[in-house]
């Protein structure tokens, strides 16, 4: 068998050297190697850190996930459903639950996972972390390839070695374009406080859209009329909240009608 | 019961105190602490699993152990049954001992024969002979009978003729019950044994030279008892799912830790480090001088080449390394820490999704009913909601959660949904008779619904939505408004339901302020009228008592707030459904 033929089965691959590594697209290594915290704007925004960090994954989905949750957020919060889960990431996910109580345990539970090497995203619901336990984390994360999203309440502080933090509220819906009483997609606004592989990235501020049928997060129009690309902070928004919602999505060419509608 | 002494006075089973007393002035006397009897014969079976493991217990004060295969371990049945006896005799028991090849005889010989009776293969006849009636284990009345006919001996009965046996007694169950009870103890039928604990499936053990009280040690020990069974594991070409670990005390005791695996398993390195978890909790007390290991739930071990990588095998997932990881959590966090969730067919949201503990099978997650809109974090229970809501299914537009208002901005729904039915007459309410009245009003109406009564955006449309929602009943019942009642009550429900819409239907907009109220005060001012011709219908026909006691439907609104949370709020029970008061409100879930 010849090189072509293995490469049109998917068997090989062409390995393209890669320039410069450091200029990420979007989720910033979200989802890749390493610690990413997300972390609640404000007290009750965990649903919505739940909803972002699923959306943000959506892009290449995990087939496998070990989901550590500290009993206080199933208390607080309700138990993330996995229908709802399957939704964001399209497809069977094998998904294990696991909810001790202490901290503690909860670190320990997400180290093994990691080094189990048997999952492929360990999702962290947790009070907080400290710098040591972090790092521990990191460090056994890149070794293993397993990557951690860590959901944090709004009272985390402190310095950690996570690679990235998130700031994540939610954001009044899009508008409903068969229903303008109903929500309609999902909105958030997520804040990137510090990135290790973007630095230059840290503190923009993006407010992002789920599109539920091809799964992708994009930002929203009206804010950002042009090419998806990250508004750069301090310039001012385009259009906003109080003048007309453009809906307008790139491929869809929205009739003049359905504007006028809902607006 | 009594001692050597009061026995020789004359003081027998079942004998009142008063005449005990009188044979016996000096006599002392307690009362039988039953459950604590029961207690310390199970621990006498824990511990007597160091000579047997199968050890199954014979009423109130005797134990039955299955020797077969084990006395050589002792030097055989004499052998075994002078340890027994030391060992018995140093933790304070005196026990009555004997040894056949049926478990009849061997209960015969206990309570009849000597202090210490031995009994070969096929010696059982000999054996018997000359010993009591009783001792088969026959009722005092078929005992009373036999003596009658002069039948005091169980040697007797061997040249009876079976017949003429039968023949004698007034009911053939009593003589097949001798005939029965001479067959199992002569060994011509099977008689199985009931262990007080399921026979392991395979067992190994180790015993110590001298008493070892050190960690060390007793990590050596099952370090070389996990070596030998996974080598009778690989042997038998199986692995097991849950692995308990005995060590035996000099001084009578016995301390055990088990671990589970969520598949079957058979690789050393892992059922250790499980072990490793737990091995603190061993009390080797002043000694330890025996090790037992055994395995349960075997079952094959699912061996094959291993995947490179997943991205080649397109398998999605590692079984192993995933039930590996799931057994050495659960062995960190307790038995049950690691679960997953199980599709249930049930449009009920808080069913739909079982909590199940990971067994090492994946459930299959395709072909689930589309459903509307779910949160994507359910609370499991509940929370109470006060909302402020246009009558009777008017989305919520301000509510009070956790002490905080929040207004609604945007609203869909209702989605409704209703209860179960056949689940609830299945649990409760088959075993109560009365229900034979609306079970079959129930059958017809009560289907499991899930529909939408219709966007309820303006005043215009809530009228439109409700008057809708009327003819659409009378279509097609599938779709609300919830008739689930007696048939008795249909007709009053109907014209409930037409009237229930503060605003006649057909009349156009009414001022808003009007129809926006708390519901609770809805309930007891405006529909006052309404309740009264409910209740003349209604109340002969016992309906506090049954309907009451019924599942409510539940409407289920998605709403956001001003700063664009999302939740899913929803409306227990409908307006005027006779099965309790008001509706009230929930929180149900949170939407991302």
């Amino acid at each position: 068998m010849d090189l072509t033929a293995l490469k049109s089965q998917g068997l090989v691959r062409p390995c393209r050297a890669t320039s410069a590594p450091s200029k990420l697209p979007f989720p910033f290594g979200l989802g890749k190697a390493g610690i990413h915290e997300l972390a609640e704007t404000r007290f009750g925004d965990f649903a919505a850190l739940t909803g972002f960090a699923c959306a943000a994954l959506s892009e290449a989905p995990p087939r496998s996930v070990l989901w550590v949750a500290q009993a206080q957020f199933e208390r607080e919060f309700g138990r993330p459903r996995q229908e709802a889960i399957g939704q964001f990431w399209k497809g069977d996910v094998a998904c294990l639950f696991v909810s001790p109580k202490r901290l503690d345990e909860v670190l320990w539970t997400v180290e093994e996972g990691v080094a189990s090497g048997a999952v492929s995203l360990v999702v962290a619901e947790l009070g907080g972390a400290d710098f040591t336990a972090t790092r521990r984390l990191t460090l056994a994360s890149k070794a293993r390839g397993v990557p951690v999203v860590a959901l944090m309440p709004y009272s985390r502080q402190g310095v950690t070695a996570a690679e990235a933090r998130w700031r994540i509220a939610p954001k009044a819906s899009a508008p409903n374009r068969y229903d303008p009483n109903a929500p309609g997609r999902l909105r958030w606004r997520a804040v990137l406080e510090r990135s290790r592989s973007a630095p230059e990235q840290a503190g923009t501020q993006y407010d992002l859209e789920f599109d539920d049928e091809t799964l992708s997060l994009t930002l929203v129009p009206g804010l950002a009329a042009r090419e998806v690309a990250p508004r750069e902070a301090g310039k001012p928004k385009h259009g906003g909240e109080g003048g007309r919602p453009a809906d307008i999505r790139p491929f869809r060419k929205a009739s003049a009608e359905d504007t006028l509608r809902t607006g | 019961m009594g001692n050597e002494l009061a026995r020789a006075g004359g003081v027998t089973r079942g004998l009142p105190l008063s005449d005990a007393k009188a044979r016996i002035p000096e006599l002392v006397s307690e009362v039988i602490d039953r459950d604590a009897d029961a207690k310390a014969l199970g621990r006498l079976i824990q511990w007597l699993i160091r000579f047997t493991p199968i050890v199954a217990r014979d009423g109130d004060d005797a134990l039955m152990l299955e020797t077969t295969g084990c006395d050589h371990l002792f030097g055989g049945e004499a052998g075994m049954a002078k340890e027994l006896r030391s060992r018995l005799r140093k933790v304070g028991y005196e026990a009555r001992m004997a040894f056949a090849s049926t478990p009849a005889a061997a209960y015969a010989l206990a309570r009849g024969g000597a202090e210490l009776t031995i009994c070969g293969e096929g010696e059982e006849r000999e054996g018997l002979q000359g010993l009591l009636m009783e001792t088969l284990r026959l009722s005092p009345e078929t005992c009373q009978l036999l003596r009658r006919f002069g039948l005091t001996r169980v040697g007797q009965l061997y040249g009876l003729d079976r017949k003429a046996l039968a023949r004698r007694f007034q009911s053939a169950e009593a003589a097949g019950r001798v005939v029965l009870r001479l067959d199992q103890a002569l060994g011509l039928r099977h008689e199985p044994l009931k262990p007080f604990r399921p026979k392991p499936d395979f067992s190994v053990r180790l015993s110590c030279p001298e008493p070892v009280a050190s960690t060390e040690a007793v990590w050596e020990g099952l370090r070389r008892l996990t070596t030998d069974i996974c080598d009778e594991l690989k042997e038998a070409g199986q692995g097991a799912r849950s692995f308990h670990f005995h060590a035996f005390r000099a001084d009578g005791g016995v301390s055990s830790i088990s671990v589970r695996a969520a598949r079957p398993v058979r690789n050393e390195a892992h059922i250790l480090r499980l072990f490793a978890e737990r091995i603190e909790k061993m009390d080797p007390g002043f000694g330890i001088d025996l090790f037992v290991l055994e395995a349960r739930l075997a079952g094959p071990v699912e061996m094959g080449p291993m995947a490179l990588s997943s991205e080649l095998s397109g398998k999605a997932r590692d079984d192993e390394a995933l039930s590996a990881l799931a057994d050495r959590v659960s062995a960190r966090l307790g038995d049950g820490a690691v679960t997953l969730r199980w599709p249930v067919a049930s449009y009920l949201p808080e069913r739909s999704e079982d909590f199940r503990v990971f067994e090492g099978v994946w459930p299959e997650w395709t072909g689930r009913p589309l459903t509307g809109p779910r949160p994507l974090r359910l609370f499991p229970v509940p929370e109470p909601v006060q909302v402020l809501a246009e009558v009777p299914d008017g989305p919520p537009l301000r509510f009070v959660w956790r002490k905080q208002t929040r207004r609604v901005t945007r609203a869909d729904g209702p989605e409704r949904i209703a209860p179960e039915w056949w689940r609830f007459f299945e649990i409760s309410a088959l075993s109560d008779c009365s229900v034979a009245d609306p079970l079959p009003s129930a059958q017809g109406d009560l289907r499991p619904t899930v529909g939408r009564v219709g966007p309820h955006t303006s005043d215009r449309e809530v009228a439109g939505a409700a008057a809708k929602a009327g003819n659409s009943t009378e279509q097609n019942g599938n779709i609300t408004p919830f008739k689930a009642r007696p048939s008795a009550f249909t007709a009053g429900l109907s014209s409930d339901c037409s009237t229930a819409d503060p605003r006649p239907s057909g009349s156009g907009p009414s001022a808003p302020a009007q129809s926006l109220m708390l519901s609770t005060t809805h309930e007891q001012g405006q529909t006052t009228a309404l309740s009264a011709t409910h209740r003349e219908s209604g109340e002969s026909r016992a309906e506090g008592g049954q309907t009451k006691k019924l599942p409510r439907a539940k409407d289920y609104y998605r709403v956001e707030d001003e700063e664009g949370r999302r939740y899913w709020i929803a409306r227990v029970g409908l307006y005027h459904d006779g099965r309790g008061g008001a509706p009230y409100w929930v929180m149900e879930g949170l939407f991302p």
